[in-house]
């Protein structure tokens, strides 16, 4: 869940008093533009994009203008612009139009949790304004602080005057840094980045910090966000329909945590544990629909909804329902199969039958009765299956089920919806 | 901002050694003793371990007790009650929803100054009450383990502390042996270890570290510890993509690590294992 770019950062910077240009947004009139033009001299037509992109800039997204007809093409130019950061690929949707800040020094700051120091950490520089990897890290000061007394004005002072910073930027920074930690600490984020942070001068000289980017990222598990009343579709891009009808059975009382891995895959598996996850989505590769975890001793209704929701989308195409875990902890077996063959008995009834071969790889409380129930179904609606105890290698399991996909590639899927008299794929 | 510990460590770490992360000496009070979970965990690991909970607690729910096969185990609604009642114990286990775990650490931090060890089971936890609860018990000198944990147990004590660690039978998985365990996957704690016993190897410790984005107890104070206990000849790593850990871990004895998430380098968000995101230097294939 992340922001990036001035349309609502400067919204959010407001929320504890730091400073940030003059910014419109996309729906901003001819007239408006004009006067920020006057106003500033010169302003920035930035791309808006959901989510975090960086390395707009590099990427020649940044558009500039002193005059409405410049700044109007560029906003033409910029509205719906495509962008490759990394492996992602992004298109905006709209522009801002920022005020310019003409200035001497541009700073970086950012803070984010640091496993290095197991801490939260800022990361300051008054070489700000390229990208901080491309910085010599003599030049940058990272500094861990207590979250309990937050980041304090010395933090920031203290680490000025180690990088030997200009003189003039530090009690404007030593002033008005330490607001961010509240921003930070006390809606929800868990990164937070301002690159650059420009020093603005006012009439009689003196420095000021003015924010020209913003990036962050929030914890989804963390409701403090929520007091910002940002708009949800801010990060609804994130989300297919399954995984947002998923998400929906979002508790602590059991995971249901998905992610859509290949809507064109063949192995439907329904997997319990977060390692079980890792390892089963890693050996599947694109074979797999989705990767799960469903886990963390789910009670029968929230486990047949979620099955419901996983067969309505995807049993159809998939050759193998492959149920997978290790040796549950707490899980009761014997529930979650019982949840997960009801569910499948009523997949059946609503939309008649399909060619699946079940391979299933699980122990724990109540293994046993809850192989007794998926077998009693999987029977009843003449599906072939494979189960496994918890003593069997799960990589072993794994490449099984890969190898019943084969085979099902191959002729098993004709020849299994011939047995079940269904009319072949 | 830490209470000076063992080691060289940047921040408090107050174990020395492997053996003693879990023991017969440690006494236990879990919090939110009566909640679904804890009802079915407990009582196992309780026995298991000769009875090791002291007392729990569950606000209102004073006077009730949890049942286990070698007697009950007394409730109180708060941690002071427990105390007051003349319970005494060093290592606390969490099992409180991810909106009052902290409080809870904060709970058996403040009130108990014999305080060595907590337990975090909770899943889920904000990273804003994480960061919180790890400054608490660098302050106050106490060793965390979680959050998203499933506890800690030692084969060769036959104690486990916090969840639901080797299964419901717990000395079928922990067989007395040679090699410590220390894996970010919950699950996959009990998993090798039952597969190490079908192939006839033991463990001494073993350790669920969770994958949150604080891990509080971590490979670099696994490794140091597991230097300083003669029982372990090697161990076994489970870890995923998420943060520098291992880089900062000292091994010297054997190690056999299964890097698994390299999928997750593709990933826009968490999924799984809130910790095990990628990005940078920081990703499986680094790992």
């Amino acid at each position: 869940m992340q922001i990036s770019g001035m349309l609502y950062g400067a919204r959010l910077l407001s929320f504890v008093g730091f400073p940030a240009p003059e910014v419109l947004g996309p729906d901003a009139s001819e007239e408006a533009i004009k006067t920020l033009i006057d106003r500033h001299g010169e302003i920035f037509i930035k791309p808006v994009f959901k989510g975090g992109v960086g390395r707009k800039g590099k990427a020649g997204l940044l558009g500039r203008a002193k005059d409405l007809k410049t700044a109007l093409k560029e906003k033409e130019r910029l509205y719906f612009v495509e962008h490759q950061h990394g492996s992602q690929h992004a298109k905006a949707n709209g522009v801002t139009f920022e005020g310019a800040v003409p200035a001497e020094h541009e700073v970086y700051f950012s803070i984010n949790d640091s496993t290095h120091f197991r801490a939260p950490t800022m990361t300051l520089t008054h070489h700000g304004g390229v990208d901080i990897e491309e910085v010599d890290k003599k030049l940058v000061a990272q500094v861990p602080f207590d979250p309990l007394t937050g980041l304090k004005a010395f933090v920031v002072a203290n680490a000025l005057s180690g990088l030997e910073a200009p003189k003039a930027i530090i009690s404007p920074l030593v002033q008005q840094l330490p607001k961010l930690w509240e921003l930070y600490h006390n809606f929800g984020m868990t990164t937070l980045e301002l690159n650059p942070i420009r020093m603005r001068a006012d009439a009689r000289g003196r420095l000021a910090p003015v924010a020209c980017d913003f990036k962050c990222g929030f914890d989804r598990d963390d409701p403090r966000w929520a007091r910002l009343d940002l708009p949800p579709h801010l990060f609804a891009v994130d989300y297919s329909d399954f995984e947002a009808e998923i998400n929906q059975l979002r508790t602590y009382q059991g995971q249901s945590d998905v992610y859509v891995i290949n809507p064109k895959g063949t192995i439907l598996a329904p997997t319990f544990g977060g390692g079980a996850n890792s390892l089963v989505t890693e050996m599947l590769g694109d074979d797999a629909i989705i990767s799960s975890d469903f886990g963390g001793n789910p009670p029968y209704e929230k486990m047949k909804a979620v099955a419901s929701i996983c067969f309505k989308h995807w049993l159809a195409q998939s050759n193998v329902l492959f149920i997978i875990g290790g040796k549950s902890n707490n899980t009761d077996i014997y529930e979650t199969f019982r949840a997960m063959a009801d569910a499948l008995r009523e997949y059946f009834s609503a939309h008649g039958a399909t060619p699946a071969y079940v391979v299933i790889g699980r122990g724990g409380p109540n293994l046993i009765r809850g192989m007794g129930a998926m077998r009693d179904t999987l029977d009843a609606l003449g599906l072939p299956y494979r189960m496994f105890g918890f003593d069997s290698d799960m990589s072993e399991v794994i490449n099984y089920a890969k190898a019943v996909d084969a085979w099902m590639r191959a002729s098993g899927r004709a020849e299994l919806a011939a047995k079940l008299r269904i009319a072949a794929p | 901002m830490y209470k000076r510990g063992v080691g060289d460590f940047k921040y408090f770490v107050g174990i020395s050694s492997l053996a003693h992360i879990a023991t017969r000496q440690d006494h236990v009070c879990v919090l939110n003793i009566l909640g679904g979970e804890s009802t079915d965990v407990t009582p196992v690991g309780h026995a298991y371990s000769g009875g090791n909970v002291v007392f729990g607690t569950s606000p209102g729910r004073r006077g009730q007790v949890l049942e286990t096969s070698i007697g009950n185990i007394p409730v109180y609604n708060s941690v002071l009650e427990g105390l007051d009642s003349g319970h005494r114990f060093n290592c606390g286990v969490v099992y409180l929803p991810p909106a009052g775990a902290r409080d809870g650490v904060a709970e058996l931090i403040r009130v108990n100054p014999e305080l060595r060890k907590v337990f975090i089971v909770t899943e889920k936890l904000s990273v804003h009450d994480s960061r919180e609860i790890r400054a608490m018990g660098q302050y106050n000198g106490v060793d965390i383990f979680g959050g998203n944990s499933l506890g800690v147990a030692d084969a060769w004590q036959r104690v486990r502390i916090g969840g639901a660690l080797g299964g419901d039978n717990p000395g079928e998985a922990l067989k007395k042996g040679s090699i410590a365990i220390l894996s970010n996957s919950g699950n996959f704690t009990t998993t090798i270890a039952t597969y190490l016993r079908m192939a006839g190897w033991g463990t001494t410790t073993l350790i669920s570290s969770g994958k949150d984005i604080y891990i509080h107890y971590a490979a670099p104070e696994f490794a140091f510890a597991l230097a300083n206990d003669a029982r372990s000849r090697a161990a076994v790593l489970y870890v995923e993509p998420g943060g520098y850990y291992e880089l900062d871990a000292d091994f010297t004895k054997p190690v056999i690590a299964c890097v698994v998430g390299r999928w997750k380098s593709k990933l826009t968000r968490a999924v799984g294992h809130a910790g095990a995101m990628a990005g940078g230097g920081d990703d499986a294939a680094s790992k």
